[in-house]
């Protein structure tokens, strides 16, 4: 006889065993036979959280999500979830939703030092169309900005876009992601000429070694860590590497644990590549037929502001970018200094490990996948980071092959899919173009149907830079969405919070939650999430995956597709476009930007009644045609046949996720190969097609020192970061009670006899303090993460805990990412 | 909710010579037993009154020497007293998260 408990708990070890390819035991097998009905609706969608891209399944009931579990039939995770996807549903519920938008108000009129008052859609739009005006009358399209996010919608990124850089003429739109991934990116583009991972996740179970720098899989990807751990203890022969500036959870499966001086990671590199060549490793045929040498330019500054002493100082700050061509006799030479007894004494690692990681890279018969996120990313060198351990895989030919695959692992759950694809960085158009090409923007303008020579030539405001000139008064229109940048962006006191509230900008801030950023605006403009409407994600490893509206968004929530495309009806051509552009183009004039950008033929070119019967999609319904569908297909005309081919959009909504090119009907798992790769010509083996030479270029870059080291005043590292419970800036999964139990404050991990001799113990109220603010935490010496003498880490989740008051604004000077991993602070019992 | 029973799945990876610790361990909590072994991994079944105690179990199971993860599969929650009905079983839907 079968009990309901006898169900569930078979039901349960089903799932797992199913999830772990185990085979179910034979007294949960019966009991997990019995059939149930069902009256929730399940449907697919992907995991709202990072970059990994989990399918998971979803339970409505009664207009509501009542359940998610992770989905067996997605390849990426097999039915397993992260303790942050197994409560996703409740990300929607928290008690303080915002369902209404809100206007710093007094005496009923907008006001910059109002208080927020509850306001119409109408009057919402009202006041921020006038702010706008205002901004575009006296300045143009340069004085509007828009901090964009990895975590838009595909479409929602794509309409953005539009209207920043073809309605508004401003190429001040830049994504979060800008703090995330930016680095992996213009490491890309410099080695390969082409965005994005050549190999894919299926490396995992080929690699014979996997080597982590400067990620923390364990916490930060741990359905992909699983599959590391599946592989690693499964075959005796795989090794684990893990790279870091101190030891996390990660460390726990490392064969050759690796912890570094902050920045050092850069001569390891180096190290690397000369015992390759030294030791008679390279792959010449590999190298000869595939390969071409540069020598980048060296001491390029560190993204501050251009008066900074530390820029005016260094040589190429002007110029981090430059190149010049060398041969591997010239790359040999240059990296020959860093030799094993250079490497060991600058990072302060023992020679034997060092010595180990090289060989996993050198040994030709050792498949080795590369894996790296923030470590890398957040660096003031992390371009460089990128191309140097592209040189590894490239010296030794191990790239775009089953599990040799250099792999960078993204954070957001569209940063690749949005933010990079779309192209919503201040540089960039879709599909790797970019606005100071001629030839790419007048691709771009006929595919807007828009007239030629509309969009600006010149590269706009990174997300770093809006900051620093909405302080200024350069820019004084400014939206943000999905993301929480004041919060996450370094040197708030200084740089984020003085140009939120100067009196000469008007900020838009939406949002589902009252976040810091949402706080620090004029408007809030309550949002709609996840599962609330139709939407499309890439993950990192080029998989595309669509989901259905499932429910409806609470009170006066609406998505941020529908926000965009209902203020662009606010403004005519004429308001935002030259007047001699109008002339030449009179077709154009009086038109709304709804209908130049939007009603344009191409994105209205769908009815309503396409959506998939069953499921709601809120937007169709009030514009009168399928805009997420419309949308998708004009923005897949910028990459079919240029290597970045999208299948139709009705296949994204029935399989789960398609990794693109997707050509003649097939996903490509590994780029640049042939065989795998239907656009490397045959006969070639590979072909670095992004590049006009089909070669990848290995970069003679050197070792540089931070932009700030430890000193007398201020004598220890810091370094931030996440923890697993959370998701970046907290804003959804601290309003997760079980999620916000589990980890509820930040707190500063130190060691303990840094600890000692401060008189400091395990719980003390402390203050961070740098030389550019300070916060309070308490001292935490034991748990998950051991660091060093000298470093403390900081993980910046906690709204409450402002870690980022401490932090330094200095980026890579090619990416313009944050390193939110290297500044100096004292902490000193509060 | 003091009525409530849960009940939830994880797969533990762990190096294969923790498998005595994490036996060890799971002896120790009322309600966990593990339901199937393999090398280097296994899965835990465990059941009890709350998310708190769940919570708790996976984190005294990673905190376990030589396990390198732990990740929830499947959780389910409903009040004891449907738990012992016979065959006809409630639809799924009533396991809120």
């Amino acid at each position: 006889m079968t009990t309901r408990r006898d169900f569930i708990r078979a039901s349960a070890v089903g799932a797992a065993a199913s999830a772990a390819s185990i085979a179910v035991p034979a007294r949960f097998a019966e009991a997990a036979t019995v059939p149930v009905p069902t009256e929730v609706k399940w449907s697919k969608a992907p995991c709202r959280f990072c970059g990994t891209g989990c399918g998971v399944q979803v339970a409505v009931q009664a207009g509501r999500v009542v359940a998610t579990h992770g989905d067996a039939d997605a390849e990426v995770n097999r039915g397993l979830n992260c303790v942050k996807g197994y409560f996703l549903s409740k990300i929607m519920y928290g008690n303080d939703r915002l369902t209404t938008p809100l206007l710093r108000k007094k005496d009923g009129q907008y006001a910059k030092d109002g208080d927020f008052e509850p306001v119409s859609w109408d009057e919402a739009f009202d006041v921020m169309a006038a702010q706008f005006k205002r901004v575009l009358k006296a300045k143009g399209g340069t004085g509007i900005g828009m901090a964009g996010s990895g975590q838009w919608t595909v479409w929602e990124g794509y309409a953005a876009n539009k209207l920043m850089k073809a309605g508004f003429r401003s190429n001040h739109i830049d994504p979060n992601a800008r703090h995330c991934m930016a680095s992996a990116v213009t490491g890309f583009m410099r080695t390969f000429g082409m965005d994005e991972p050549m190999g894919c996740y299926d490396d995992f179970e080929a690699a014979d070694a996997f080597v982590l720098w400067g990620s923390n899989m364990a916490e930060m990807h741990p359905i992909l860590w699983t599959r590391v751990t599946d592989r690693r203890l499964s075959h005796d022969h795989v090794k684990v590497a893990v790279l870091s500036t101190f030891e996390h959870r990660s460390f726990d499966l490392a064969d050759i644990p690796i912890i570094f001086k902050p920045q050092t990671d850069l001569a390891i590199l180096n190290y690397i590549a000369n015992h390759i060549i030294q030791t008679g490793r390279v792959n010449e045929d590999f190298v000869r037929k595939h390969v071409s040498f540069k020598r980048g330019n060296d001491d390029i500054g560190y993204g501050l502001r251009p008066d900074n002493p530390l820029e005016l100082k260094a040589r190429n700050s002007k110029d981090p970018t430059g190149s010049t061509p060398i041969d591997f006799d010239a790359f040999k030479a240059f990296v020959e200094p860093y030799t094993l007894d250079y490497a060991a004494e600058l990072s302060g690692v023992e020679k034997g490990w060092l010595k180990h990681l090289a060989e996993l890279y050198a040994d030709p018969k050792v498949k080795v996948m590369s894996l790296w996120t923030m470590g890398f990313n957040q660096h003031t060198r992390g371009t460089w980071a990128n191309n140097m351990v592209y040189n590894i895989h490239l010296l030794t030919g191990k790239i775009a092959t089953p599990g040799n695959s250099p792999f960078s692992l993204t954070g957001q759950p569209s940063a690749c899919g949005t933010a990079r694809e779309v192209g919503t960085f201040s540089h960039r158009l879709p599909a790797d173009l970019v606005v100071t090409d001629p030839e790419h923007r007048k691709h771009a303008e006929e595919i807007w149907k828009v007239p030629h020579g509309l969009i600006v030539d010149k590269v706009g405001y990174h997300i770093v830079e809006q900051n620093r000139m909405l302080k200024d008064g350069k820019l004084n229109a400014y939206w943000v969405m999905a993301n929480n940048n004041m919060q996450a962006a370094a040197n708030l006191e200084n740089e984020g919070y003085p140009g939120y509230r100067n009196p000469d900008n008007f900020i838009v801030v939406s949002d589902p939650y009252p976040t810091v950023t949402a706080q620090a605006a004029d408007l809030i403009l309550p949002t709609a999430m996840w599962v609330e409407k139709e939407g499309a994600y890439g993950n990192a490893e080029r998989r595309t995956q669509f989901w259905h509206q499932l429910v409806k968004a609470p009170g006066e929530a609406r998505s941020d597709l529908w926000q965009l495309m209902e203020f662009s009806k606010r403004f005519t051509t004429d308001e935002c476009w030259p007047a001699d552009l109008l002339a030449a183009n009179p077709a154009y004039k009086g038109k709304t930007l709804f209908e130049v950008l939007y009603r344009n033929g191409k994105v209205d070119r769908f009815a309503p009644g396409e959506v998939e019967a069953g499921y709601a999609n809120d937007e169709a319904a009030v514009f009168g045609f399928y805009p997420q569908k419309g949308l998708f297909e004009e923005y897949a005309e910028f990459g079919r046949g240029h290597g970045h081919d999208l299948a139709p959009f009705d296949d994204y909504h029935k399989a789960r996720g398609i990794r693109w090119p997707v050509v003649n009907g097939k996903e490509t798992r590994w780029r640049y190969k042939e065989g795998s790769d239907p656009y490397v010509k045959p006969g070639t083996g590979w072909q670095f097609y992004g590049n006009k030479d089909g070669r990848a270029v290995i970069w003679a870059l050197p070792y540089e020192p931070p932009a700030e080291s430890p000193d007398a005043d201020y004598d220890l590292w810091l370094a931030t970061g996440r923890v697993l419970e959370h998701w970046h800036s907290g804003s959804m999964t601290m309003r997760v009670p079980e999620l916000y139990k589990a980890f509820p404050s930040a707190v500063v991990f130190m060691n303990p006899d840094d600890a000692k001799a401060r008189g400091l113990k395990r719980g003390d109220e402390v203050k961070v303090i740098s030389r550019r603010g300070e916060m309070r935490s308490r001292v935490e010496t034991r748990g998950r993460n051991r660091v060093p003498v000298g470093l403390v880490f900081v993980p910046w989740f906690d709204a409450a805990q402002l870690i980022n008051k401490t932090t330094l604004d200095a980026t890579c000077p090619i990416s313009k990412q944050t390193d939110f991993k290297k500044c100096a602070v004292k902490v000193v019992l509060a | 909710m003091d009525d409530e029973v849960h009940i939830a799945s994880f797969i533990v990876h762990h190096r294969p010579d923790a498998l005595a610790s994490i036996e060890q361990l799971v002896a120790k909590t009322p309600g966990a037993e593990i339901a199937a072994r393999d090398t280097g991994r296994c899965i835990l079944l465990h059941e009890c009154g709350g998310t708190r105690e769940l919570l708790a179990c996976m984190d005294a199971v990673q905190a376990t020497p030589g396990v390198v993860g732990v990740s929830l599969v499947y959780h389910h929650a409903e009040p004891q007293s449907t738990l012992s009905d016979i065959l006809q079983p409630h639809p799924e839907e009533e396991g809120r998260l």
